[in-house]
């Protein structure tokens, strides 16, 4: 085989048919991986002899006639703060370089075995998962596939980059704040942060608990549902997930948006967008039906308690070793996490209960509507070290501004979609695609509807155009 | 006595009370940070919040 699959989908369908092995498939990527992460620093740690031995049992079965699972021989990656059995979960900070290797798989990363996937490797991402451009002092910085001295986003930019780059068909992230949505806009792929508490965080290095999720990055929409659907499911090892039956996506995609009440998010997301950001929102509502445009109040207060929220469980959740080990941190967070732990038990009471009472305007809104447009981020992938972005004629530094769209919506857990379109300028930016709680279905309809229209895409070397 | 002296204080002492030593080129950082966060808290503090409105130990919807 000469031009191989680069989507799930694709990759899935010639497997199967016989096309090619899983272990061609496998080589493939890894030749891939080879030749590009030098370049990028999307991998940190590449798990080539697990992926062989899942390629030749998948190989296996197929050639004794077994029924082969939905992502049969899928290569794909995780995200380092996923536990992976043999290697240590780094959460991208050396601080926990010198823990011992995790002695099994992440919940996540056992279905994505039991689902057909090949596991290449763990990606890099900003330390700790605070910060939203993978400039990270200790494991080198991610860049952006379509402009190397651009950021890739974060914290899962490893994850980004490497799905960008046709690295992998699927990557694992995490969001606590956006770290999904930020990397999926500045790479121009999809990504889909699911309701919070759908997908079990066992066995994986938490950051915020009460704003973790974890989700796939993928090429296409379809590729985003078939990991998404094979990871779905209760685990009581994760507090906080949902006791819900599985709500399958992939048959649901092709329902258009028909009967589905659609508006704009403006006022707070208008104000914090830049030109690329509100063309890539209005060009999506309007594609989608959108018949109003709606302004939920107190966003800016939503942006804020979340901010306060996650530095003071942050803080408080290093806060031994910030006090016995501040420098092995990562130089650009330390002290922000530091901080953190200053924070007053009143003021995060505050938040947190101000939490309720913006879940509650979200429900109202969704009682209107199915599905809410806004920008994913402010601007399109900032210059690597780049101080400051651009908002209208306000500069706002990067770090902590790229989340200022993403922050409120994960702050009340809503599903999100991202999909990446393309304004002028050749870079991408994402829109979100917002729905109600469980809503998953409604999120990746509207992603795929996007992308039949030839409006969202991912401009991933070797994929169809 | 401004506001900022009050904040350089509360920083220095929450600091020391938690047992966290920095040295003066990380204090000015922290406390840069911790300023920050305060005018973030100042934006939802002022909220008038019903009594009934809880959050809850584990999140769920």
């Amino acid at each position: 085989m000469s031009n191989y699959p680069v989507t799930a989908h694709a990759c899935t369908q010639a497997f199967s048919s016989g096309e090619v092995s899983a272990r061609e498939l496998l080589v493939n990527a890894l030749d891939r991986i080879a030749a590009q992460n030098e370049m990028l620093n999307a991998f940190v740690d590449i798990t080539g002899e697990r992926a062989l031995a899942e390629a030749d049992e998948l190989d296996n079965m197929r050639r004794h006639g077994e029924p082969l699972p939905a992502l049969a021989a899928v290569p794909y990656a995780v995200k380092n703060l996923f536990d992976v059995q043999g290697v240590t979960t780094l959460a991208g900070a050396k601080l926990l370089s010198h823990n011992p290797v995790a002695e099994r798989d992440s919940v996540l990363v056992e279905r994505m075995h039991t689902a057909g996937g090949l596991l290449l490797g763990t990606l890099n991402m900003d330390a700790l998962a605070y910060g939203f451009t993978t400039e990270n002092t200790h494991y080198g910085v991610t860049r952006n596939p379509h402009d190397l001295l651009r950021s890739a986003g974060g914290s899962s930019g490893g994850t980004g980059a490497a799905v960008a780059a046709g690295l992998v068909p699927i990557g694992l992230g995490s969001d606590t704040n956006g770290s999904i949505r930020v990397p999926s806009s500045l790479c121009g792929v999809f990504g889909l942060k699911p309701t919070y508490g759908r997908l079990p965080r066992t066995g994986t290095f938490p950051f915020v608990a009460s704003f973790d999720h974890l989700g796939p990055l993928a090429g296409n929409a379809q590729d985003l549902s078939l990991a998404y659907d094979a990871m779905q499911g209760y685990d009581a090892g994760d507090p906080a997930c949902a006791q819900r039956p599985a709500a399958k996506t992939l048959d649901t995609l092709g329902h258009g948006m028909e009967g589905l009440r659609v508006a704009r998010l403006t006022g707070y997301f208008d104000d914090n967008a830049g030109a690329e950001a509100r063309w890539a929102a209005m060009t999506a509502a309007a594609a989608l039906g959108a018949s109003d445009e709606v302004e939920l109040a107190g966003t800016d207060k939503a942006r804020a308690a979340a901010f306060v929220i996650t530095a003071s469980e942050g803080g408080a959740l290093h806060f031994d070793n910030l006090r016995d080990r501040p420098h092995d941190f990562e130089p650009l967070s330390v002290d922000r996490l530091t901080a953190g732990t200053l924070v007053p038990a009143s003021w995060y009471q505050q938040a947190q209960r101000y939490r309720r009472l913006y879940l509650e305007r979200m429900l109202a809104l969704f009682e209107q509507y199915d599905l809410l447009v806004a920008p994913a981020t402010p601007v399109t992938a900032p210059l690597l070290g780049q101080q400051h972005i651009a908002i209208g004629i306000r500069q706002l530094p990067t770090r902590p501004n790229l989340g200022l769209l993403t922050q409120p919506i994960s702050f009340v857990g809503m599903p999100v979609a991202v999909a990446p379109l393309w304004p002028e300028g050749g870079l991408p930016i994402g829109v979100q695609l917002i729905a109600a709680p469980w809503r998953e279905d409604i999120c990746l309809r509207a992603a795929w509807m996007l992308e039949q229209q030839g409006l969202a895409y991912s401009r991933i070397p070797g994929s169809p155009s | 006595m401004n506001n900022k002296i009050y904040l350089e204080e509360y920083v220095k002492v929450a600091l020391s009370l938690q047992g966290i030593e920095v040295d003066k080129q990380r204090l000015a950082s922290v406390i840069q940070q911790f300023a920050l966060l305060t005018s973030m808290a100042n934006g939802f503090l002022d909220e008038a919040l019903p009594d009934e409105l809880e959050s809850a130990p584990v999140y769920r919807l």
